[in-house]
């Protein structure tokens, strides 16, 4: 199961858990992200690389026009993950 | 196969709705194993990235082929064996991902085998030519550890 919300508040929700199944669900709803957005994970159980990989890509091209993702509320596992791919690096984290 | 060991295996179909029961199936033998929830949750992602880069590569997304699973365990190694019919794909053949530089051009690629080896003690691949390929994810019990459960 994975949802992901967008609110009228630039805040992007991320819910349950995003693998290879869902990367396209994820890919098309962040396309609708034009601007500097929050991404909130807190109801994110899991993620995989192909979720990374649709993360990375958003940020690709929202960094294009001078926006950027900032993530927040990861659990610890998802915390390791990001800092083991290094993506902490280019993702602001709260 | 080392005596004294047990294995349990699943089979899937190859298509990427089947990827949260390998998760399922393999927490729960790293549970009754005596793994800690981070070794787990480890486990189970290393197993998801190579069951997605088979069905990616290996099967080239057709989505009728059949992957194996087998959880192989004595009282100290866990080891994942899966495999499975497609074509060869060895990514330890391919040049090891430069992260920092597909981090910088904001890349993911080689992203799913870098984090089998970083989450697992040892990843093997294998080719059985006309057979089947196997790749070998290998966790050992750390010594803070609980004893096996069964």
């Amino acid at each position: 199961m994975f949802k992901i919300m967008l609110d009228n508040q630039g805040i992007v929700r991320l819910q349950g858990r995003l693998d290879a199944s869902q990367a396209e669900e994820a890919t098309k709803e962040l396309l609708k992200v034009t601007k500097s957005a929050v991404v909130d994970f807190r109801e994110l159980e899991y993620i995989s690389s192909a979720g990374l990989g649709v993360l990375i890509a958003a940020q690709k091209r929202l960094k294009e026009s001078g926006h950027s993702l900032t993530l927040t509320n990861m659990n610890n596992h998802i915390r390791d993950v990001f800092r083991y791919a290094r993506f902490d690096l280019i993702f602001k984290v709260e | 196969m080392a005596s004294g060991s047990t294995i349990v295996t699943k089979t899937i179909l190859s298509r990427t709705d089947h990827l949260s029961e390998v998760r399922a199936f393999v927490s729960e033998a790293a549970s009754a194993f005596g793994f800690l929830d981070e070794d787990i949750a480890n486990i189970s992602l290393a197993v998801d990235e190579a069951c997605t880069n088979i069905i990616k590569h290996a099967y080239q997304n057709a989505p009728d082929k059949e992957i194996e699973i087998s959880v192989i365990h004595n009282k100290k190694n866990f080891e994942i064996r899966i495999v499975d019919f497609g074509r060869r794909f060895n990514p330890q053949e391919l040049k090891a991902p430069d992260l920092r530089r597909n981090l910088a051009h904001h890349r993911r690629g080689g992203l799913g085998v870098y984090l089998m080896k970083r989450l697992m003690d040892k990843v093997e691949y294998n080719f059985m030519p006309g057979r089947h390929n196997e790749v070998r994810l290998i966790k050992y019990l750390q010594k803070n550890q609980p004893a096996v459960r069964r």
